[in-house]
């Protein structure tokens, strides 16, 4: 019988749940050092890949050959290159060597699935605002892990842990405030037992520990050159010195100072950082906190006092800043002594559980069978049509949408557009995707232009009908239909996998360690 | 976006009319002629405007309309079908049994087909004895929908007939007067804030002219008027000459070499007063045409690849004072802002430029600025990798300028 697992493939950390014999989701930990989370660095050698520790200690002798923070790279079309120590952006006109996101994000998918074995099968998490690029990217590194994946957010995979948690008292409407080594997202849900409805979630994805340990460094890097009148040597590239500014950060989260003696090019330094100094150094990011949690409330037209729990996810909640601005805005202090580490990891197994009910045991069966969860869809979906614009006085092309952001999971919603001219050749069959209310079709992604024929005789106001469909698993379908002719074109969307497998192994054969 | 509304318009239900001799007078077979006679003239069918609020059941928006009421009989006397029109014309130099211009239709479900001349038309099935007992609410339109030839206090001709159901109406002229069976109109006083579509016409090379000067001297603005913005507002010169036949069209090229060669040499000596030019500019253009010198004028700004701040408070003074919707304005920049290269970073967009005024309280600037944020933070997903890259600078920006206003 296949395995039962969650992965949370995080910026900085990443962790693997099974779920046991009971239904219950448990960590696994690296046979090696027993660790229940697993750093996401990866060291490329000539013929082996080392994951986790002693990754981020080979990159202090080997920079250009370690990765970190592959994450916030999946979006996007690079590669990593040995040779230079940094992700190239990859073009038409020209391809260079090294690893891609996705290579890389599968050496970690592969170390974590032998912490076990026979692991074939598995969720693995991913930020609520995740591009579909990065989704895409996300299930080719699966693929080349060997791994059979499906996706689900990590704020909802968290919230399905804490409703399953033995005497949970998580219950009615909840905000689940995620903030990790590389993303932040916020995400309100209604929980009832163990029934999970998810009703929104918005995100920053350039939000994390990682640019707070940034934020140290410089403060570190002007002290030294205060007191020896040269600064570091480009201190951001350093990896010794974020693994000096993450302790000094940990610190300055139960004590009000923080020292450490730094090496520069003057000779070592001792440098004592206050904990206000720090949160000076990041009240940027604390300001882009406030405005997303006061976001996620307006747009659901709710007051603090309509939430009952705050929950915590993620290393960079035990900051107390954080602390702070969640109980200003909240009115009310998140809920405590929960492990922010492990939730995502072990909501994922349970929501690999729920999809795979045919390879339960009887316990398990009886222990998720009241488990039920309901995830909406976290962008606009539209289509461009012409509209008359009474301002500009003239007509314009604009973004329509057709389902709304936060719409429940599965739906299906159809829109009446007539034809423009008499005569017309064709429609213009277009799915857009944003983020955000977009009626500018410059600010929205397409992801689909086709055209659908129309009959000779089309005449000005003929009905067009647009139908798209958005199942659980992240699937869209699209009908165009032109009611006169009956003629119809179908557009079909689902995240896969951009990529065959061939391609996606190319150079990549590795011992993992 | 609040400059697009699609108005849904509802016509009359069924339940109003009512035959003559059926329900008002219980069968009316017995009556002589003479009262039969009396009887219509009572039911004269007449129509009356006035400015109202649509009653909630329309679904119309809370705003001011123009309410177009009917009374009396209209049936057709032969046919069991009706076909009834509604035109508007601007009477205001005309007497009142003429039909001045047309006024036209800011939205397409109130136009003709194929062209913009305001148009209402539908087929009622009714007896030659249908009539509105009542003063009937045939429609609400919305005041800005009506686009009329002539800027100022006009006097609108609201005319309704009821006709054959083959009966056509073509810019607001019946193709055949014959098949119309009963009409009345009425005049209605109306005020038209904008420049009429046929002043419109008349006007159209003096504006041309005054957009690309304005376009020059905002080129000039941040001192230097480089070729890239020149060639911007050259392209779009050449633009409009494209539709003229050759000699109009080398005609008008010559015109605008001379013009550009002219406003070159004032602007970058910066003599040229602004604010006549641009009152100027308001009297004479109309809200389309002030919209396209924006546009221009944010594509001279964003043709360097760079957004400098001097350009950017004369566009956003400008703006202002031709009285286009703000919101409407902000999009279009925030359109340029996505797309140049490089925001000057010495000059980061200022609190005004996201429409922050002095007067408001630190709630209100920190509610405008997480809007804004919102805005550009879904971006971030963008394909385009300059886009993206772009909306990171601005989400950053956004949020140091917020803290201030954050305790
Ligand atoms: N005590 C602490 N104080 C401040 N930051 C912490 C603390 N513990 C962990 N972190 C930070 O949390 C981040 C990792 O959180 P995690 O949820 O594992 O992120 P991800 O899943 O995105 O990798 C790191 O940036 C780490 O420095």
């Amino acid at each position: 019988m296949s395995k039962i697992i969650g992965i949370d493939l995080g910026t900085t950390f990443s962790a693997i749940a099974e779920l046991d014999d009971l239904g219950n989701p448990e960590m696994l930990s690296d046979p090696e050092n027993n660790n229940r989370i697993t750093r996401s660095a990866v060291y490329i050698g000539r013929d082996k890949a080392i994951v986790g520790d002693k990754a981020v200690d080979a990159a202090v002798t080997n920079r250009n050959s370690t990765v970190f923070e592959v994450k916030s790279q999946m979006e996007n079309n690079v590669v990593w290159s040995k040779k230079d120590g940094e992700w190239i952006e990859q073009d038409a006109k020209k391809t260079s060597k090294g690893y891609t996101p996705s290579q890389i994000s599968s050496i970690i998918l592969s170390k974590l699935k032998d912490y076990t074995s026979g692991v074939k099968k598995a969720v693995v998490t991913v930020p609520a605002m995740f591009a579909d690029a990065a989704r895409d990217a996300t299930l080719d590194a699966a693929k080349l892990a060997k791994l059979d994946v499906e996706l689900i957010n990590e704020p909802t995979a968290a919230v399905l842990h804490y409703a399953n948690l033995p005497g949970s008292s998580i219950n009615g409407r909840v905000l689940i405030f995620d903030l990790g080594g590389g993303t932040f997202d916020i995400t309100i849900a209604n929980v009832k037992g163990k029934k999970v409805d998810v009703i929104t979630s918005v995100g920053d994805k350039h939000l994390g520990g990682r640019r707070f340990d940034e934020e140290i460094i410089n403060l570190i890097d002007k002290k030294y050159k205060k007191a020896k009148g040269k600064g570091l040597v480009k201190p951001l590239e350093d990896e010794s010195l974020f693994t000096i500014a993450e302790r000094i950060k940990k610190i300055l989260s139960t004590k009000d100072k923080a020292s450490e003696i730094i090496e520069g090019p003057k000779g070592p330094q001792k440098i004592d950082i206050s904990r206000s100094e720090f949160e000076n150094s990041i009240d940027t990011y604390i300001e882009k906190i406030k405005m997303l949690m006061e976001e996620a409330l307006e747009s659901k037209d709710l007051k603090a006092n309509n939430i009952s729990q705050t929950l915590l996810v993620g290393g960079s909640t035990r900051m107390p800043i954080i602390n702070k601005v969640i109980t200003k805005i909240m009115k009310k202090a998140p809920v405590k002594g929960v492990n922010v580490d492990e939730a995502v990891a072990c909501g994922a197994a349970i929501y690999a559980g729920l999809q795979n009910k045919g390879n339960l045991n009887s316990a398990q069966k009886k222990s998720l069978s009241n488990v039920e969860l309901n995830d909406v869809c976290n962008y606009y979906l539209g289509t461009l049509a012409i509209i008359y614009d009474k301002e500009r006085d003239m007509g314009i092309q604009i973004n329509d949408i057709v389902i709304p952001r936060d719409t429940k999971l599965p739906c299906s919603i159809t829109k009446t557009y007539t034809v423009v001219s008499d005569g017309q050749k064709g429609i213009d069959c277009s799915v857009t995707q944003s983020e955000g209310e977009e009626k500018d079709k410059e600010f929205v992604n397409i992801l689909s232009n086709e055209i659908l024929d129309l009959s000779k005789n089309a005449k000005a106001g003929d009905p067009i009908e647009v139908t798209y469909s958005y199942d659980n698993s992240g699937k869209i379908h699209c009908i165009f239909e032109d009611k006169k002719s009956k003629k119809k074109h179908e557009i079909s969307l689902k995240p896969a996998g951009a990529k065959d497998l061939k391609e996606l192994k190319e150079n990549l054969d590795f011992d993992i360690e | 976006m609040e400059g697009i509304v699609i108005w849904i318009v509802i016509i009359a239900g069924w339940w109003v009319i009512k035959s003559i001799f059926s329900s008002a007078f219980g069968g009316g077979g017995s009556l002589s002629n003479a009262d039969r006679q009396e009887l219509y003239d009572k039911l004269k069918l007449q129509l009356k405007v006035s400015e109202e609020i649509p009653p909630k059941e329309r679904g119309l928006p809370d705003q001011k309309c123009l309410a177009v009421k009917v009374k009396g009989l209209f049936g057709h006397p032969t046919e069991n079908k009706t076909k009834i029109f509604l035109t508007i014309h601007d009477n205001t130099e005309l007497g009142d049994d003429e039909f001045g211009p047309p006024v036209l239709s800011a939205h397409p479900s109130f136009a003709e087909k194929n062209n913009r001349v305001f148009s209402l038309t539908t087929v009622w099935e009714t007896s030659s004895d249908t009539y509105f007992p009542d003063w009937y609410n045939l429609i609400y339109i919305p005041k800005e929908l009506i686009l009329a030839p002539y800027k100022g206090r006009r006097n609108l001709k609201f005319n309704f007939t009821a006709c054959d159901t083959d009966a056509e109406v073509h810019h607001s002229a019946h193709d055949d007067l014959e098949k119309i069976k009963y009409s009345a109109s009425t005049i209605y006083k109306f005020t038209s804030k904008e420049i009429g579509y046929l002043e419109e016409f008349k006007n159209r090379d003096k504006v041309e002219d005054l957009t690309i000067n304005l376009a020059m001297n905002m080129a000039a603005s941040d001192g230097h008027l480089d070729q890239k913005e020149l060639n911007v507002i050259k392209d779009w010169a050449k633009s409009l000459t494209l539709e003229l036949d050759e000699d109009k069209a080398s005609e008008k090229k010559k015109h605008f070499a001379k013009l550009i060669k002219e406003t070159y040499k004032i602007a970058q000596t910066k003599k040229a007063s602004i604010s006549k030019l641009v009152s100027e500019f308001n009297d004479k253009a109309s809200k389309s045409q002030k919209y396209l010198a924006i546009e221009l004028m944010l594509n001279v700004a964003s043709s360097d690849s760079k957004l400098a701040k001097e350009e950017e408070q004369f566009v956003n003074k400008i703006a202002k004072s031709i009285g286009i919707d703000l919101q409407t304005f902000k999009e279009m920049k925030n359109k340029v802002i996505a797309n140049v290269d490089k925001i000057d970073f010495a000059e980061k967009p200022s609190e005004a430029s996201f429409g922050i005024t002095d007067d408001m309280d630190d709630a209100e600037k920190r509610k405008i600025l997480r809007k804004e944020y919102t805005k550009w933070n879904g971006q971030t997903n963008h394909k385009d990798p300059k886009k993206k890259k772009r909306a990171k600078e601005m989400v950053k920006i956004i949020a140091d300028l917020r803290k201030q206003y954050s305790h």
